[in-house]
């Protein structure tokens, strides 16, 4: 199971922590976990979908933490000085889109991050959140939309 | 379709969006295998902590405990610093260290044991003079002897008064008891009859002797 899955459960949790020890550390979580509940899978979904749907939860739930640290890291910072906000003076798409997908909520960044970028199916994705087919759609729709709206000018640009 | 091809080119670069380096595998089943063995070791941990035969004895010990700290509590109320709740009277204890009621005892029999051989020694004198000493007369010389040394061993031998006296008494009653197997033997009974006065043996019993029935007084003491 692991050697079979740790590649795609890794590639998630990297692409949606981007930091190496934080998609380790879920990456590790979520087959300990998946091990403990070995005896709980039915075998009603593939086992793969069940890995995912462990793997989602984890990251989801490891996120809100890092979030709030980091907020906390910022207001202490915010007391020492001001930073200059990387918006704006970032003319790069990529760096700019960056900012734009690590801006998404979290619902829509993970539909993004599993379908635009991951390549996984609306069906996979509905199946690892728990949601329809139809909700995973109209998600990754938005997630497009807010997208476009943060990068505006540049579509502008684009266009022209 | 301007949204379309946006969109696409928005996927594209995408690509590298937190690019993921090389799935370090061995790293993370290293990982994976510490944390499930630390688990499983705190699991036995809590197994063990709330098993029914620990639970029962933190139960028990428990109980002790609130027992040994009710009747400390109680015993405390009595007095501050620990004082004891009753106080007893130190006994009373002579210069040697012998109870001073079991001293008393003693001396009363000493004195009721003076009182038989001071009469013993009257009756010797008479009947060693008269020659009508018989077998019962030298068994309570035995007797007396036996009875001299218990004395002279017990704590009424302590004083000095009657050490003295029970001693010579002793010496006396040997006498008289080996005279017994040498009956007639006229020049021993005068050494012996002749010791006693000199020594002042019967005077000194009868003072050593209160007035009064003295036998009465201590029946049953030894």
């Amino acid at each position: 199971m692991y050697d079979a899955h740790v590649d795609r459960i890794y590639r998630l949790a990297y692409r949606m922590t981007g930091d190496d020890d934080l998609a380790q550390e879920f990456t590790q979580e979520t087959f300990i976990r998946a091990f403990e509940k070995l005896k709980q899978f039915r075998g009603e979904a593939a086992l793969s979908t069940w890995l995912h749907s462990i793997a989602t939860s984890v990251i989801y739930n490891g996120m809100r933490k890092v979030t709030r640290l980091k907020k906390r890291h910022v207001e202490l910072n915010e007391t020492t000085g001001p930073i200059d906000s990387p918006v704006g003076v970032e003319p790069d798409l990529r760096k700019r889109l960056a900012i734009a997908i690590d801006g998404l909520p979290h619902g829509y960044k993970t539909v993004f991050v599993m379908h635009d970028i991951e390549g996984y199916k609306h069906e996979e994705i509905a199946a690892a959140l728990g949601v329809r087919s139809g909700t995973s759609k109209a998600q990754l729709s938005r997630a497009r939309a807010k997208l476009r709206e943060a990068l505006a000018d540049y579509a502008e640009e684009w266009a022209s | 379709m301007m949204d379309d091809r946006f969109d696409d080119v928005l996927k594209e670069a995408a690509q590298s969006y937190n690019a993921p380096p090389e799935t370090p595998r061995d790293v993370m089943w290293a990982g994976i295998e510490a944390t499930r063995q630390e688990r499983e070791r705190r699991r036995q941990q809590v197994r063990v902590l709330y098993s029914p035969w620990t639970r029962w004895g933190v139960g028990i010990a428990a109980a002790l405990a609130i027992g040994v700290g009710i009747g400390r509590l109680t015993i405390d109320v009595g007095g501050p610093e620990g004082e004891p709740v009753a106080i007893s009277p130190e006994p009373v204890t002579s210069s040697e260290g012998a109870p001073a009621a079991t001293q008393l005892a003693y001396k009363v029999a000493a004195t009721q044991h003076l009182s038989r051989a001071e009469m013993f020694l009257t009756s010797f004198r008479m009947n060693s003079a008269a020659g009508t000493a018989d077998t019962e007369f030298w068994t309570d010389a035995g007797e007396l002897l036996s009875s001299t040394r218990l004395l002279l061993d017990s704590p009424a031998g302590d004083d000095p008064v009657f050490n003295e006296l029970l001693g010579e008494l002793e010496l006396v009653l040997v006498q008289i008891v080996q005279l017994s197997y040498e009956r007639g033997n006229e020049t021993e009974l005068e050494l012996l009859t002749d010791g006693i006065r000199r020594k002042g043996l019967l005077p000194r019993l009868r003072t050593a002797i209160p007035a009064g029935p003295a036998t009465g007084m201590v029946g049953g003491v030894l």
